[in-house]
């Protein structure tokens, strides 16, 4: 299965948030959600160098990342991609990631009116981002998996 | 000088825990790491989890289970409990419970995003 495929695209398209397991040098698991695009055949993830996630992929490249249709409960599908990671801070890439976290997250209305009624908040949130190195987690993906139904997990309930 | 979080108590975040949004668990399998969603009970502090049977988190010292909320910066919310699953009663048809015996809680709300001292 790749990336390019339509029913991963479509997992992929739909969803908001990316699970990344990463394990540390002393083989310790650690999970981060994180916003991500997929750009050229590899999921790009973002957070900061100081991170425990960034930490883990200098340490040990293999990561799993978990993807779902949040917005949709009745879609049962989950997409697990095994990949290698690398934490890239190069300004022409942080630069596309940043255009592209901004059209997925914020250039529509729901991220327009998530930001326009959170004003009070924005200069705690330019302090907050500024104050650590922004990075991207480059997954290359290794193994691409589709989970068509994860209902049985309900009856544990 | 003042520093800028995102950190809340799990008092304040403890309407993500029942029920919660999205769960998931992620523990170290054959030297790889791994995340897979689980049900969620959160039990009078007790972290209770389901998850298929045939993974072995009866054979992991510690996992990490996540509880995440929102999809827009200001609504991102989530638990983060690090410690260790203890298995709990027999096995079913759809999978094993487990108790995560936390050794470290975070919590975060980008909506409470403030200045502290």
């Amino acid at each position: 299965m790749r990336l390019s495929d339509p029913s991963v695209l479509d997992i992929l398209e739909r969803s908001m948030v990316a699970r990344l397991a990463s394990m540390s040098r002393r083989g310790r698991p650690h999970v981060n959600p994180l916003y991500f695009i997929v750009t050229d055949g590899h999921i790009h993830l973002g957070t900061a160098t100081a991170t425990l996630a960034a930490h883990n992929v200098g340490a040990n490249p293999q990561v799993q990342v978990i993807f779902e249709d949040e917005r949709n409960p009745t879609d049962r599908r989950m997409l697990r991609i095994d990949g290698e990671a690398v934490v890239r801070t190069d300004p022409a890439l942080m630069e596309s990631y940043r255009r592209g976290v901004a059209r997925k997250y914020v250039i529509h209305p729901p991220g327009l009116w998530n930001m326009l009624v959170h004003t009070h908040r924005w200069l705690p949130m330019r302090r907050y981002t500024s104050a650590a190195e922004a990075c991207v987690i480059d997954v290359t993906p290794v193994s691409i998996e589709i989970i068509e139904d994860r209902s049985r997990l309900a009856r544990l309930r | 000088m003042t520093a800028i979080t995102n950190r809340i108590s799990l008092e304040e975040a403890s309407d993500l825990l029942d029920p919660p949004a999205r769960a998931c668990v992620g523990f170290v399998m054959n030297d790889r790491p791994h995340v897979e969603p689980v049900t969620l009970q959160f039990e009078r502090g007790r972290f209770m989890i389901g998850l298929d049977a045939s993974l072995p988190l009866d054979r992991c010292d510690e996992v990490v289970l996540v509880v995440d909320e929102g999809l827009y910066y200001f609504d991102l919310r989530a638990v983060y409990v690090r410690g260790t699953p203890r298995p709990v009663g027999s096995d079913d048809d759809a999978g094993r419970r487990f108790e995560i015996e936390a050794t470290k809680i975070s919590c975060w709300d980008y909506g409470r995003l403030r200045a502290v001292a």
